[in-house]
């Protein structure tokens, strides 16, 4: 059987393998190279899709004004107040995401924006339950 | 003025990342590098002192240099080892397996042309203790260095510290380090007793998953601060970078320092691409400290994670295959939960049992699944004991955790209905945390 070496030192500085990140953050990726986790190009975290199930809906301002939660396919964006909350276009606070997604505060920062549309909503019981898909904006 | 900047001193080790087979392992300078990487991160200079096997000086040298070393020293030689670690588990859901390749060969002789004056002006020391002798290296500090050290690795004990009669003003333990885990401590009040005598001024326990505990002496107070939990693409060299950002923004406070750290340390193990992760600082930068208080985290201290009672809800029998499931009890234990086993606990019950010896079984696992806070279920082969555990949390509101490796249950109700579910351990695990740590809050 044959032998094969593996790698060099590859992860300097300008040679990310990754997506180039975008927005106004400074900083971002320059394409080539190697230095993924096993080859595979890393994506930028904040051009990243994802699906959220929205926190402590009940007591935010939309389920309290409108006795229930957003129907099925409302537009929905991102805002990064105290914490990482979903708003609807009227500014309407409809729910808060969770911890994992507190990244968002510096991506917001940087220039990204979100939006996305409820795919699941329900008042309960248990509990009133808001699950949105997000995707980044390209920013103008 | 190279005197000024931050001063890093350890072993450099080449980190191969093992990865399922046809996967090109991942392969990257480590051991002090990672400081480095997360210093040049942060946009700061700094300095090494390096203790490197030979073949390995000029690469590591010019690397280094790259990532802005603005002074690269080598304090020592490294031989008969090439200062590889194999590393199994880059995820650290359960004991991360590092392997020192040849490491009972392996021998470690300071530079014998080093003098102090080679140190002179540092005024900050951040020691990663290695296989060199931690005291020679030491004497040829100026008397005056800040000494900041990192004791998760190669530190047998407090005593250890004491001998090197130098001002240590920072220690940083980990709760995944040898030394902790030996001494059993109980959490951060016990360890910080045992730093009584080194006068230091701040004590750092780092909690992993569970967040960080900062112990200031002169005001023998307590401060927690929360993980930043995502997908972890590789935890090797967080602590490391933890470490380094808490020294780059000490001057701002101790407490901004350590939520700095958790930002940065969450940051390198989100990528391992070098300008990702600068992106990501740089962004991060750009909040206040108020800010990241505001956001909140993960906080779930060593000492109080058994206290969050887990149910296993699994085919936890003798007959069956429980590979997955003793998986999961390990990366559960290795954190610090205590973990529920009815199955072990309330014993099994013969196939033939009558329906009253089956009927008190069921009232066991029963009670005892109301005594947790939380059910981890790991329904291999679409066990329906499990299953119906899941449903009789649920209905009760009871936070619902399904690793489900094989994804034999991927249907709504377990999908939609769990707090969690995947395939995925480590994710598991961070809703793990995420859970109980959500309950402390809300139970406070």
């Amino acid at each position: 059987m044959g032998s094969s070496g593996t790698g060099r030192l590859s992860d300097y500085p300008g040679k990310t393998n990754g997506k180039k990140p975008s927005g106004k953050g400074r900083g971002g990726g320059s394409g080539g190279g190697g230095g993924g986790e096993g080859g595979k190009p890393q994506e930028d975290r904040c051009g990243k899709a994802f699906n959220v199930k929205l926190e402590d809906v009940e007591q935010c301002a939309y389920f309290r004004v409108h006795k229930g939660v957003p129907k099925v396919g409302t537009a929905l964006g991102i805002a990064h107040k105290k914490r990482i909350i979903a708003t609807t276009a009227g500014g309407e606070e409809v729910g808060y995401l969770p911890t994992q997604f507190n990244y968002l505060a510096a991506c917001i920062s940087g220039g990204f924006s979100y939006a996305g549309n409820v795919v699941t909503s329900a008042n309960g019981p248990p509990v009133a339950t808001v699950v949105v898909d997000f995707a980044p904006v390209a920013p103008k | 003025m190279t005197a000024t900047l931050p001063l890093l001193i350890g072993e450099v080790f080449v980190d191969v990342t093992l990865m399922p087979t046809g996967t090109e392992p991942k392969l990257r300078l480590g051991g002090v590098v990672h400081a480095a990487r997360g210093l040049w991160a942060l946009r700061k200079r700094f300095a090494v002192a390096a203790f490197v096997p030979d073949y390995l000086k000029s690469s590591a040298e010019r690397y280094l240099i790259q990532f802005g070393c603005k002074k690269f020293i080598t304090a020592g030689d490294i031989t008969g080892a090439p200062n590889v670690m194999l590393i199994f588990d880059a995820t650290e859901v359960d004991d991360q397996q590092y392997r020192d390749l040849l490491v009972e060969e392996k021998s470690i002789e300071l530079n014998d042309e080093l003098t102090a004056k080679n140190f002179l002006g540092f005024k900050d020391a951040l020691v990663f203790p290695g296989r060199f002798e931690l005291a020679s290296i030491c004497k040829l500090l100026p008397k005056d260095i800040r000494l900041h050290i990192d004791a998760a690795y190669d530190v047998s004990s407090f005593q250890e510290l004491r001998k090197l009669k130098r001002s240590i003003k920072t220690i940083f333990m980990s709760t995944s380090s040898g030394l902790f885990r030996r001494a059993e401590y109980g959490g951060i009040n016990e360890l910080a007793a045992q730093g009584e005598s080194l006068q230091l001024d701040t004590l750092v326990l780092k909690g992993n998953r569970g967040g960080s505990e900062l112990y200031a002496y002169e005001t023998r107070r307590t401060v927690q601060v929360p993980a930043q939990l995502g997908a972890t693409v590789n935890s090797v060299g967080v602590g490391d970078v933890f470490d380094a950002t808490f020294l780059a923004y000490r001057s701002a406070g101790a407490e901004e320092a350590a939520w700095r750290a958790s930002y940065a340390s969450a940051a390198y193990a989100q990528t391992t691409e070098p300008d990702l992760l600068r992106a990501y600082a740089d962004r991060d930068r750009t909040l206040s400290f108020t800010d990241l208080q505001l956001l909140g985290g993960t906080s779930l201290p060593w000492e109080a994670r058994p206290q969050h009672q887990i149910y296993l809800a699994a085919p936890d029998f003798s007959y069956r295959d429980t590979r997955s499931i003793e998986r999961a009890v390990s990366a559960l234990e290795y954190h610090n939960f205590k973990i529920r086993r009815p199955v072990k606990e309330n014993g099994e019950i013969p196939c033939e049992s009558s329906y009253g010896v089956v009927s008190a079984a069921y009232q066991k696992d029963i009670e005892l699944m109301r005594k947790c806070r939380l059910v981890f279920a790991v329904p291999t082969s679409r066990d329906p004991g499990a299953l119906v555990e899941v449903g009789w949390a649920l209905a009760r509101g009871i936070p619902v955790i399904v690793y489900d490796p094989e994804r034999e249950c991927s249907n709504t109700m377990v999908i939609a209905g769990s707090y969690c579910y995947s395939a995925d351990l480590d994710e598991c695990l961070n809703a793990t945390f995420r859970a109980l740590s959500r309950a402390k809050l809300d139970s406070q």
